[in-house]
Parts: C-alpha cells; sequence; structure tokens
C-alpha cells in the first residue's frame, strides 16, 4: 500500500447559514481546499462527499457547477462519522493505487431539518421509545460518575475549554469564554447534561484534496500532511451487559490506527475527537487509550488537556465549541490537525503538533455500543 | 387474556399481557446460552438459527441507569424518564421510560403496560414502562 498526503483543506465557519444553500457551503470549502492545495482543479479524478441529511447525490450538486463532473462521484451516509468515513475511502482510493487526486467532503445543513434533540432513527427501538443522543450521554454520565466519582463540575470544565478553543477559532460560532457557572446554571438537557454540556446545531462544510506519494514529488508542496492510518469500526452485537462507561468500539479502532501507523497513544501530540457531549469527550480520551479508565477526572482537574497541557484535545474547540453539521465535522477535525501540524493554528497553536489524531463517531443502534468509530492519524512529513 | 390496557402495542411481537403481568417475548441460542430481548432468530455468536428457543422475561428487573429527558423530538412529550432495566438472570438489559419519583441506580423494577403517545387517529400506542416494584421479587 502506498502513501497518501492531505495537501488542501478547506471549510466554511461553522454555524447557522439560514439563507445559505447546502451546495453553496460544501463549494465555498472545496474551493478553498482546492486553492490551498494550488493545484488544477481538472485534476481531480474522484470525490467522497459525507453527509447525514442532504438528500440525494448532495455531492454532485456541489461540484457540477463547478465543472468537476464526469469523475466517480460517491456520497456517504455514515451517521456523525459520515465525513470520516468519506476521508477514509478517499484515503484508500489513493493509497491503495486507483487515483492520484481526490477529493473529500463533509457538508451538512442542519437549519430547519429537525426540532428539539437529535435522536437515533425512529424505527429504532430506543429511538421509538423516547431516547435521544443526548439522553444517551446522560445515562452514560450517570455511570461514570457512579463508577469513578466524576461531578458535574469536571463534566463543566471540558464545556469551559472547548469553548475557550473556541473563542480563538475563526471557523466556530460558539467560541465564548465561559465559566463553570454558566454551564451548571444553563437548562437541563437530560439529567445531568446542561444545555452547555451539548454541541450546538450546525450548518457547514469541510474539503480536503489527497494526493498520491507519486503525484507530492512533482507538486513539490512544502505544507503537505501525510495520513499515517485510517480506521472504522462498527459496534459489536453483544448479548448481555456491555460496560457504559468504557468504548469498546472506540478501542478497537484506536489498535487498529496505531498498529497500521506503527505508533501508540504515548506517540500522539495532541487529537481531536467527538466531543458531542462533555461526558464523550471523556469516554473518547479513555477509548482512544491516551489515558487509562477513569484517569480524565485528573487529567480535567491538572490542566492537561488544554491548549498549554501536555496533551491538548480539541484545540479547535471541537463540536461544542466550533459546533456539529454532522457530515462536515469528519472533515473538519482533520482540517485542525492539519491546520495545527502546518503551525498555522495561530493563538490556538499547540506547540510540538507532529501527530496529531482525529477520532469521530456515529449513531446509536440498539444491541451495540455505537453506530460507527472512525480514527485517523496524520503525521508531519 | 385480559389485558388491563387498551390500544396499539408500539412494536408488534414484544410484548404480552395476562391481567397486567406483564411478559417480554425474547428468544434464547440453546447452544450459546444467551438470551436475547427483542426476539432474535439468528444467534450472533454461533450465527445459527437452529438452537433458537422461545423465552419469555418477567418479574422484577434491577434499574442500572437513568435520566430525565427535558429537551426532546416533537414527538414526545417533556419531561419523561428513560433507562436500562437488566435481568441479571437471563443477562438482558431492556431499555423503557420509567415512573417514579425517586429512582436510583440498583433498585428493583416492575414491568407495567402504559400509554407511549396518542395515534393521529386518537388511537392509544402502548408500550411497556418500568417503575419501583411494589411487589417484591417479582411476577
Amino acid at each position: 500500500m502506498g502513501k497518501a498526503f492531505v495537501v488542501g483543506i478547506g471549510m466554511t465557519k461553522f454555524g447557522k447559514f439560514p439563507e445559505t444553500r447546502v451546495d453553496e457551503l460544501g463549494r465555498n470549502a472545496v474551493l478553498d481546499a482546492i486553492k490551498d492545495a494550488n493545484l488544477n482543479p481538472r485534476s481531480i479524478q474522484a470525490a467522497y462527499c459525507g453527509h447525514v441529511m442532504q438528500g440525494m447525490q448532495v455531492a454532485q450538486r456541489i461540484l457540477a457547477p463547478l465543472g468537476l463532473t464526469g469523475m466517480a462521484i460517491t456520497n456517504i451516509e455514515n451517521a456523525c462519522a459520515s465525513g470520516s468515513t468519506a476521508f477514509r475511502e478517499a484515503y484508500y482510493a489513493v493509497s491503495l493505487g486507483r487515483y492520484d487526486v481526490v477529493l473529500a467532503i463533509g457538508v451538512e445543513k442542519l437549519t430547519g431539518k429537525f426540532q428539539g434533540a437529535l435522536a437515533p432513527d425512529e424505527e429504532d427501538i430506543e429511538g421509538s421509545l423516547g431516547l435521544t443522543m443526548p439522553a444517551m450521554y446522560a445515562l452514560r454520565a450517570r455511570k461514570y460518575m457512579e463508577k469513578y466519582g466524576l461531578k458535574a463540575e469536571h463534566l463543566a470544565k471540558i464545556s469551559v475549554i472547548n469553548h475557550k478553543n473556541a473563542y480563538y477559532n475563526e471557523k466556530a460560532s460558539f467560541g465564548e469564554l465561559i465559566t463553570i457557572e454558566t454551564v451548571l446554571n444553563s437548562p437541563m438537557i437530560a439529567d445531568p447534561l446542561h444545555l452547555y454540556d451539548c454541541n450546538p446545531t450546525s450548518d457547514g462544510a469541510a474539503a480536503a484534496v489527497i494526493v498520491s506519494e507519486n503525484l507530492i514529488h512533482r507538486l513539490g508542496s512544502t505544507r503537505a500532511v501525510e495520513i499515517a492510518s485510517s480506521a472504522l469500526t462498527s459496534g459489536t452485537f453483544e448479548p448481555g451487559f456491555i460496560d457504559m462507561t468504557f468504548e469498546e468500539i472506540t478501542h478497537r479502532a484506536a489498535e487498529e490506527a496505531y498498529d497500521a501507523a506503527g505508533c501508540g497513544p504515548e506517540d500522539i501530540d495532541f487529537a481531536e475527537v467527538h466531543d458531542c457531549f462533555t461526558i464523550a469527550e471523556i469516554l473518547r480520551v479513555e477509548g482512544l487509550g491516551l489515558c487509562s479508565p477513569g484517569g480524565m477526572i485528573s487529567w480535567i482537574e491538572d490542566g492537561v488537556i488544554e491548549i498549554s497541557g501536555k496533551k491538548p484535545i480539541n484545540p479547535s474547540g471541537g463540536l461544542i465549541g466550533k459546533g456539529h453539521p454532522l457530515g462536515a465535522t469528519g472533515i473538519a477535525q482533520i482540517h485542525e490537525i492539519v491546520t495545527q501540524i502546518r503551525g498555522e493554528a495561530g493563538a490556538r497553536q499547540v506547540s510540538e503538533a507532529k501527530v496529531g489524531l482525529a477520532m469521530c463517531r456515529g449513531g446509536t443502534v440498539a444491541g451495540t455500543e455505537g453506530g460507527a468509530c472512525a480514527v485517523h492519524i496524520l503525521r508531519a512529513v | 387474556m385480559e389485558s388491563v390496557i387498551n390500544g396499539v402495542p408500539f412494536r408488534k411481537g414484544l410484548y404480552k399481557e395476562d391481567n397486567g403481568r406483564v411478559m417480554l417475548l425474547g428468544s434464547r441460542c440453546v447452544h450459546c446460552g444467551f438470551t436475547f430481548f427483542p426476539y432474535q432468530k439468528l444467534c450472533p455468536k454461533c450465527y445459527q438459527s437452529a438452537h433458537i428457543i422461545d423465552a419469555i422475561i418477567t418479574g422484577n428487573g434491577t434499574l442500572h441507569t437513568f435520566t430525565t429527558v427535558y429537551r426532546s423530538l416533537p414527538s414526545f412529550k417533556t419531561p419523561y424518564k428513560i433507562g436500562y432495566v437488566d435481568y441479571d438472570k437471563e443477562g438482558v438489559r431492556v431499555f423503557a421510560q420509567l415512573e417514579g419519583d425517586e429512582l436510583s441506580t440498583g433498585m428493583e423494577m416492575e414491568p407495567f403496560l402504559d400509554i407511549l403517545r396518542v395515534g393521529p387517529d386518537g388511537t392509544p400506542v402502548i408500550t411497556y414502562k418500568f417503575r419501583p416494584a411494589r411487589r417484591k421479587g417479582g411476577a
């Protein structure tokens, strides 16, 4: 298998854009990525686009007015991991030698798409009985609190950090300098999760241009970042009782990604993880093996996960600080990893950002611990 | 068989009820020993259907975790409680809406039938729910 590199990234600001059509959002991100890659759009040979609720063939709607037509275009749905899954397909299309230049897109316009809380498919047995995504994580938070002595203040601190990181990210709409009290005084969504423990509904798009090793020599790109590995897992259907405080699906994806990249969790300088809720950030970091189960409590207290800490988590602001346009999120994570490794993150720059990990989870399906988990490891060339 | 509540089940084939006693309709792989709810035609461990038999889950379970939902889809009236109830002997974890003001994990819970919502034509849609056990040890 050959190597593959990200040479161009682009994204729209994430936020609420009721006046902008989804194809316009997508196009803006694609144009930014192509410009950043500094290559002729005609050289793009295939496109993979992740989205959840944008209807038929949103990628073709995005790309047709740009003249990016005629090539293989694939639209991918994998819940909140749709963008990551599209990125993975693009990565394999290049690393397995099928193409030299491909485009990965993630896009979502949620404004006007649903009300209340995001929930599993209504035909899912748990979804039909009133399970929502915040409620699912509230159920897990209660178990974690019981097992390890986590307090609501610890959860709130994660929200404080991610809102602060987003404050220094011009692509984020929800950056804010808040306190633990702001979080604890915000309305309860599903006990013990408050409004500020949850990611805000958003619109947005992100894109990445991926090229082969062969091409990178010709391009002479000095800002390329290598994709060291890609892993994608789904939840296993397990009879009996699963541990709700540890993410087996995440652990499996991480092990596979470390193995393929030839590194371990200790080699990861920083990570973008799927913090759809504050408790989720804890479960992700521990599932990835970055710290031991229950270890996040002291990491939160000691500032380890802050940008100035030893293992910065979600320097972009994460889903909580940026917003979470479902299909766009996975590629926005790649956008942040590449920006950091290039040393172009400005006020939120992580020092010594050489190896970054992006972790995205999607969906919940009754009987399993989750629908999908994608882990990508990227490193400086 | 007499029912204490009238309406249509939220999904067919999940439960039966006899005079207030709720029975969840599961299945069991006699080869692997696992019990499933809802009913599984194929065992996800041995991938066989030949060893599957009916299994009825009834009586009280134990509350594993719970939450009160304050924001939900427009079709659900908030607030309401949900959680997982474990049947330790069978190794089955059941998701359901819950009733009861002072819930705590580890509590003994009993199943009962209740209205989940009222359908567009006015017909009540029925589900099993759990509440703190009035009769210890179950049915």
